[in-house]
């Protein structure tokens, strides 16, 4: 890896912020191929980044195309493997590269001789390109641009000096399952939309959980419980088209096993609403996604390959959308000493009881270890370590069995294989919770970890039972450490991994595979402007309003202040009230 | 006496606006020096040239505001804010706020002026109903028992005055060929008679006799005129002038002027000819009910579609609206000749379900009067006794006309339900299922009523006494 080496060394004297990011990425999914030529080229997501058959030559063809003159300075936008760059730098260009993807980044330094363009500092990755001069030349290498349009849009408009502006709000429908691991998940998410400011309100079935249990158990033939449950779910779906039809969202989130079946897919499509469906299962594990898939406009997976190609092969949109953490829900907390004695514990589990975790945990029954969670009938010798009798915890609970234990072990659930599952590859929600809780924690290897946390520095990372009691030793001995690391975890997590992080990508996702489906509406003026014209200062409104979150407060939310008041009402109030009602339009209210 | 300084608030629509008429026409009598102020959707603005005059009109630009209002709350405030400046200005000693809505509630809050109608309590949160208002919601709740014309509704909220009457409908001009306005368009589907339908009127209606037809209607309803259009022979079409859309607000009353007769649903213009005192065939049916917002005054015409689920209401789904199909282009032509001739006798016989009413006056107001002779049922005795206890609760004795002829079985009836009102034979609800609903309906809102206004024991008592004059009543007619 000589070049590689080389690549590193020049850029850790100009960049060691980047050289060091570089050095933990792990190489992007994409594939070299060698060319006719020899030199090789790249395969990203199922396209070339270089000529298949003379990438040199392309280079230089599309160099000299450019027209650039000695010394002009111009941006450019994809590194691929740095041969159109090289190209351009042999004319004499004065140009930086700005090059979207991480993994891509670091597969040209470990295969292209990039010292020219690093030495001099000039190569920017991901959105990091704050300092580039302003105006430039922007020019594109073509399959980046192809595979990275958001992003190219967004390097141009900076080059431009445009402001992105405001492109307006967008109505979001959130659906939730009845139940499970994803029910949480479809709350954090209208949370973080609306964080985002945009409009989002979540359709809960929690409430029909109890119906469904009824219905399971109500009869002893499979095909009659298959009936009554297809009935039950027909009747979620007109409730979900109830509401679509009255709150006329433009886009339809669905969480994972909330009840969507292609014929509601397709009636959705019908009224026009983008249909988004995040997939935060283990693809193998739970396979119904064939039949959902290809109905929905753009499905989000945790997995990358193969499941995208499975998808693609399936004529389905699909998109990679990582896990992230609430950190309203999961944040560092102080207990109570008696909250300490029931949550606490030197290691501790917090997970429902999965094969491999039943037989993984038989290894650690020597340590002062409490497992929280439900479906542990039947623990054999994890019996003592169970704690409830196997009930469900909620979050609110989980927060503090994190906060109260030492080292928080988190094993992803397999089915089939027990212990570590050397194939892993998504990252399960807990990485990210503990992590926004500020609480230690000891991970199986997953192959995408690295990308989101550096193993060993934010979180400790496990491959087998052995490395994981030594590490539970280690670190259990070493709690400054633990505390460094659940800090370093904690903010890294804050920075990029949170819901609203997550979601603000989900929505440039949307925008990317769907252009034009996705028409903004104008965001409505912050209500506090109107108080400030129309209240005085010190006016108890006016007062509320301005301790709120900037953009959190609606006038509906004044308005219904304002009705739970006793204090007659004054012009202020009034004036708020009526705007509000001509807001909500003639046709309600009988005249 | 009406005070000197009077504000009417009237910001629905058109129909509304035309049937707020008798109550301005009884606050101008009532005080023919006293101003008397206006506020309406300023789109309505022109037509009130047409009814009682005003000395100050205000125009609120609902449907703007309404369209303004997301994205610049700011310009809605300071609009709103100076038209209240405006009102308060005015030194208003009364306001009668006409309108159920939170929009006109905070309007007559914020103006400041003792209210009539719907009052602001509780600081300008809650709806404050007079016991007039209260009663008529009470009677809202069965709505098939109704006796009250919205626009008595509205004119018994001011003090009883020296009023002229609505005008009639006038005779139709003898010798001439007759012009007959056909209003397609109304505000739901559900109270609109189909195209077809009216073409087919069209076609009967000039097997009889030769006529000429204006359509006339909003923009919005060239629609429905095409396809009245469409149906139609060409030599027919010729006899068919199109206005829809091509007319403005303020050259509507000319058009319905112009015309012998003015056909058409539950919708605005239908009332602006009944008010201009242009003869009315009210084509009836769905949500629409002749008692409650039939043509006003006497001489008109409603044919009524009555199956068993009239009156519904707008927002309930329908799989199969027949009501409207009830109303056949046949039946519709007699009535509308009936009509022409000023004859009262030769009305259609009458298939089941539908009934022909006859629009009149009693002291208390309009009253629909079946002209089929047929005997009346309970519900509409009871629907009499309300509105015998209505005129009492205007201060109106004896202004409701005693009910002709009552067969002996529903003199029983009568008896018994007197029973149940003075608690003799059962509870108030499980007799004849909603005959005396309002009676239950009315007792829940005066409490309710009673408690927001700090006077529950009077509330109560107002109950109780109306409910024993109801039972009087009925004992009365049994005997």
């Amino acid at each position: 890896m000589k070049v590689w080496e080389s690549n590193l060394a020049c850029l850790r004297e100009v960049n060691p912020a980047l050289a060091h990011q570089l050095t933990s990425v792990p190489a992007g999914e994409a594939e070299l191929r060698p060319s006719r030529q020899g030199p090789p080229t790249l395969v990203v997501m199922g396209r070339h980044l270089h000529s298949a058959y003379d990438p040199q030559g392309e280079a230089r063809d599309w160099a000299a195309a450019q027209e650039v003159a000695p010394g002009e300075k111009v941006v450019v936008f994809g590194l691929g493997l740095g041969y159109h760059v090289l190209a351009l730098l042999e004319r004499g260009a004065d140009l930086w590269v700005v090059e979207p993807s991480r993994g891509t980044a670091r597969l040209a330094l470990e295969h292209a001789d990039l010292a020219p363009l690093l030495r001099r500092d000039r190569l920017r990755v991901g959105r990091d390109y704050s300092d580039l001069p302003r105006p430039a030349r922007l020019v594109a290498h073509p399959p980046t641009r192809k595979l990275f349009p958001g992003d190219f849009q967004r390097l141009e408009d900076f080059l431009a000096g445009n402001d992105p502006g405001d492109p307006g709000l967008l109505r979001l429908l959130v659906v939730s399952p009845l139940y499970g691991g994803s029910h949480p998940i479809a709350r954090y998410c209208t949370r973080g939309f609306k964080r985002l400011g945009q409009e989002a309100e979540l359709l809960d079935f929690a409430g029909f959980f109890p119906a469904y249990k009824v219905v399971q158990e109500v009869s002893g033939r499979a095909q009659t419980r298959h009936h009554l449950t297809s009935e039950l779910l027909r009747l979620l779906g007109e409730i979900v088209l109830a509401k679509v039809r009255e709150w006329r969202p433009e886009v339809v989130f669905f969480l994972a096993q909330a009840p969507a079946d292609p014929s509601l897919l397709r009636a959705l499509k019908a009224e026009g609403v983008v249909t988004a469906y995040w997939f935060v299962e283990d693809f193998q594990v739970f396979p119904y996604w064939r039949e959902l898939a290809p109905e929905v406009d753009l499905c989000f997976t945790l997995q990358r390959e193969p499941f995208l190609e499975e998808l693609a092969a399936l004529g389905a949109r699909a998109a990679f959308l990582p896990l992230a953490a609430d950190p309203e829900i999961y944040r560092p907390l102080s207990l109570t000493p008696e909250e300490e004695a029931r949550y606490g514990a030197s290691l501790s589990f917090v997970g429902a009881g999965y094969p491999n975790r039943r037989q993984f945990f038989q290894g650690l029954l020597d340590f002062p270890f409490k497992i929280w969670g439900s479906d542990w009938d039947h623990p054999g010798p994890l019996a003592p370590l169970i704690q409830y009798h196997g009930a469900r915890v909620s979050d609110e609970e989980a927060v503090k069995i994190f906060a109260a234990s030492r080292i928080n072990l988190n094993l992803h659930s397999s089915p089939w294989c027990s212990g570590v599952n050397p194939e892993g590859d998504y990252l399960n929600p807990r990485v990210f919770d503990l992590a926004a809780a500020g609480a230690f924690q000891l991970v199986d290897w997953r192959r995408q970890l690295p990308e989101f946390f550096a193993p060993d520095e934010e979180v400790a990372v496990f491959r087998t039972l052995a490395e994981a009691r030594e590490k539970i030793a280690y670190y259990l001995a070493h709690p400054q450490v633990r505390e460094e690391m659940a800090a370093r975890a904690r903010r890294r997590c804050l920075a990029e991994h949170t819901y609203e992080k997550r979601l603000a990508r989900a929505l440039e996702l949307l925008a990317e595979h769907l252009p034009g489906r996705l028409p903004r509406r104008p965001r409505p003026p912050d209500p506090r402007d109107f108080l400030r014209e129309f209240l005085p200062p010190g006016h108890p409104l006016r007062d509320y309003a301005e301790q709120a979150a900037p953009g959190s407060l609606t006038l509906a939310d004044l308005v219904e202040r304002i009705r739970s008041g006793s204090e007659p009402l004054g012009e202020p109030e009034t004036l708020l009230w009526l705007v509000h009602e001509f807001q909500q339009g003639l046709d309600r209210g009988r005249f | 006496m009406t005070p000197k300084r009077v504000l009417v608030l009237q910001l629905a629509r058109l129909g509304d606006l035309v049937q707020t008429w008798p109550l301005l026409r009884r606050l101008r009598a009532g005080g023919p020096q006293a101003r008397l102020e206006l506020v309406c959707d300023a789109g309505l603005a022109a037509l009130t040239a047409w009814g009682p005059r005003l000395d100050g009109l205000f125009g609120l630009e609902m449907r703007d505001l309404a369209a303004r209002a997301v994205r610049e709350p700011a310009a809605v405030g300071r609009r709103l804010q100076a038209v209240l400046a405006e009102l308060r200005r005015q030194g208003y000693e009364k306001v009668f706020n006409l309108n159920f809505s939170r929009l006109s509630l905070l309007l007559t809050h914020a103006v400041g002026a003792p209210a009539r109608g719907y009052q602001p309590l509780l600081g300008g949160r809650e709806f404050g109903r007079p016991p007039w208002l209260a009663y008529v919601f009470a009677l809202a709740h069965v709505r098939r028992l109704n006796p009250l014309h919205l626009s008595d509704v509205f004119r018994h909220l001011a003090p009883v005055a020296p009023e002229d009457p609505p005008p009639g409908a006038a005779r139709p001009s003898p010798g001439r060929e007759p012009l007959l306005a056909l209003v397609p368009g109304t505000r739901h589907p559900k109270r609109t008679w189909p195209p077809a339908a009216f073409a087919g009127f069209v076609r009967e209606l000039s097997r009889h006799t030769p006529v000429r037809f204006l359509l006339v209607g909003t923009a919005g309803e060239r629609p429905l005129g095409e396809a009245i259009l469409r149906e139609l022979s060409a030599p027919l079409r010729e006899r068919v002038h199109n206005l829809l859309g091509r007319t403005g607000l303020g050259e509507l009353p000319e058009h319905l002027l112009e015309a012998d007769l003015v056909v058409g649903g539950d919708t605005g213009a239908l009332h602006l000819a009944a008010a201009l005192g242009v003869a009315c065939l009210g084509l009836y049916f769905g949500p629409a009910l002749a008692a409650e917002t039939g043509p006003y005054g006497p001489g008109h015409l409603v044919l009524q579609a009555e199956p068993p689920c009239h009156p519904c209401r707008e927002g309930d789904p329908c799989a199969d609206p027949f009501c409207s199909r009830l109303l056949t282009p046949e039946l519709a032509a007699r009535a509308a000749l009936a009509l022409l001739a000023g004859e009262r006798g030769t009305l259609p016989p009458l298939p089941p379900q539908v009934r022909l009413y006859r629009s009149s006056l009693d002291g208390l107001g309009a009253v629909y009067l079946p002209g089929d002779g047929r005997p009346p049922e309970a519900a509409d005795l009871a629907a009499a006794a309300y509105r015998a206890v209505a005129g009492r609760l205007a201060g109106l004795n004896g202004a409701v006309d005693r009910p002709g002829e009552i067969p002996p079985d529903l003199k029983a009836t009568l008896a018994r339900l007197a029973g149940v009102v003075r608690g003799r034979n059962g509870d108030l609800a499980a007799a004849e299922p909603y005959l005396l609903l309002p009676l239950k309906a009315f007792r829940a809102e005066a409490v309710r009523q009673g408690t927001l206004q700090g006077r529950r024991a009077l509330w109560e008592e107002l109950a109780g006494r109306l409910a024993e004059e109801f039972a009087l009543l009925l004992e009365a007619w049994a005997a």
